[in-house]
């Protein structure tokens, strides 16, 4: 039984893993909330359409309960998450899921204890609430707890995107808790306070925050018997769900690289790069795929036939919001799209740097595509092709693999400002590096590019 | 005697998540009409309060 370590804010419960198995244990009180909670209209249908992740009680007698009152098993999320590897679209979909789930409890007396991204993780593109002990019965009079913490994580985020263009990925990978409404109020100008939802949601806010910091007083007990009831919180998440909806962006202006999937290959090197990697991909079923540099994610789409999930990474925060769209407006598949920066991955964070896990700690793939990504890691971000390929065999699956020589128009926009100033950069050094490293399985030479495709499985032991 | 007013108050609150004073004030603002009524309520029991009138059944 391994607790997640994660999984500690609320004591009334505590996920643990036995073995394949995602538990989570609940103490008395968390397990009444259960009792009255899950046979709840909203919570069955939600569960039953996926937008709750399914969850069963687990027998009284099973060894799992370890002392818990009792204990549930949740389905597994093919891989984990979190907020700031998200497209912008990705973010506003979780809030308004958020919301939705809350009005539709509230609408059966039942509340959410928080109101956290954190909660949030995805089966492809659909998004799916995980905390099941996060709702609870509603207590009569009480306020919604989770407001300014769906402002920091939520609402603050979208707002400083869609208003100011400003990304939101950094500032949440540096703050675990989210952007304060000070500091939010400060990004924005005077005509700012025009915006929907700014002079409401953030300067009223941050004036009340600064303006009762000190009070003793017991505010809640106060405001429920001046017989504040589940209407108000209504009313303020019907308005709090039209302005999150109404948020919009451009992916385009996030600075696309219009990289156009390999647009400068013959049509004759297209067709013969994806039959490799589609016979490289039929010689056996894949688990977890990654697509490094997936960019449209056409071969992520390819891979998705023979993966139970492919997680599709990009530097670039347009090319994952457009990849979201596509994919949500298109038939279900069991792609992630995540923002990733190589050569800066997101490293684990919060409590003792475990709360919330590197990206390497939360699974490793069967299989790796690595497709046009290396000449961007060694001539884009200096990071010696020996490392990188000391990166790849330690991700411990098998390869498919691309390698741009540095007389590739695209290498050459990369070194237009630096020069070659890497000797050690060569298809040569490339496959023998690789060739220690892994045991070659097939490779192409494209004619139109100077680039070669190889497949290769990692070397036992 | 606000103690009074308050140890009428029910069962505690028992949040694992601190809501902040600042942003639970804000939730009546943002209710319009029917939060401004509960806003005087509460500023009417904390007059009351001053002047120690309990309330009813306390």
């Amino acid at each position: 039984m391994l607790p997640d370590p994660g999984s500690f804010r609320d004591p009334g419960n505590r996920v643990f893993y036995d073995g394949e198995r995602v538990c989570r244990g609940l103490d008395s009180r968390s397990a009444a909330d259960w009792r009255a909670v899950s046979s709840r209209g909203f919570f069955t249908r939600r569960m039953a359409q996926g937008s709750i992740v399914r969850t069963t009680a687990l027998p009284a007698d099973d060894p799992a309960l370890q002392g818990w009152e009792a204990a549930l098993v949740h389905e597994r999320i093919p891989f984990l998450s979190y907020p700031f590897e998200w497209s912008c679209g990705m973010l506003q979909d979780a809030a308004l899921l958020q919301l939705d789930l809350l009005l539709e409890a509230l609408a059966e007396d039942v509340s959410l204890k928080d109101a956290t991204p954190y909660n949030i993780q995805w089966n492809g593109p659909a998004p799916v609430f995980i905390d099941i002990p996060s709702f609870e019965p509603l207590r009569p009079g009480s306020v919604w707890t989770g407001y300014r913490q769906f402002c920091e994580l939520f609402l603050y985020p979208l707002m400083l995107q869609a208003y100011k263009g400003i990304p939101f990925r950094p500032w949440l990978r540096g703050a675990i808790d989210g952007i304060r409404a000070a500091d939010c109020a400060r990004v924005f100008t005077w005509a700012d306070l025009l915006r929907p939802g700014v002079l409401k949601h953030v300067w009223l806010q941050s004036r009340l925050q600064a303006g009762l910091a000190d009070s003793q007083a017991d505010l809640g007990g106060e405001i429920r018997d001046a017989g504040f009831h589940k209407g108000l919180i209504e009313a303020n998440l019907r308005g709090l769900r039209g302005l999150v909806a109404g948020l919009s962006w451009s992916p385009a202006e996030a600075g696309w690289a219009a990289y156009g999937g390999g647009t400068h290959y013959s049509a004759e090197d297209r067709e013969k790069k994806t039959a490799f990697i589609r016979k490289a991909l039929g010689s056996r079923a894949w688990p977890l795929a990654w697509d490094l540099g997936c960019n449209t994610g056409e071969f992520s789409r390819l891979a998705a036939a023979d993966c139970r999930c492919v997680v599709a990474m990009d530097s670039d925060a347009s090319v994952i919001e457009t990849l979201y769209r596509s994919l949500k407006a298109g038939p279900r598949l069991p792609i992630l799209p995540l923002q990733v920066d190589f050569a800066d991955p997101s490293p684990g964070l919060g409590w003792r740097g475990r709360e919330r896990r590197a990206l390497s700690e939360r699974g490793r793939p069967d299989l790796t595509l690595a497709l046009a990504l290396i000449h961007h890691l060694c001539l884009g971000s200096n990071v010696p092709l020996a490392e990188v390929l000391d990166w790849l065999a330690g991700l411990g699956g098998s390869l498919i693999v691309e390698f741009v020589d540095k007389s590739d128009p695209m290498a050459r926009r990369l070194m237009r400002n630096k020069g070659d100033i890497f000797p050690g950069y060569s298809r040569e050094a490339f496959e023998r590096g690789l060739e220690t490293r892994f045991t070659v399985l097939d490779r192409l030479a494209l004619v139109s590019v100077d680039r070669v495709l190889y497949f290769a499985r990692p070397r036992a032991g | 005697m606000s103690v009074c007013l308050l140890a009428a108050a029910a069962v505690p609150a028992r949040a694992y998540l601190d809501p902040g004073s600042g942003s639970m004030m804000l939730q009546l603002l943002l209710a319009g009409v029917a939060g401004a009524v509960v806003l005087i309520k509460m500023y009417w029991h904390r007059l009351r309060a001053r002047f120690g009138i309990r309330k009813k059944g306390s």
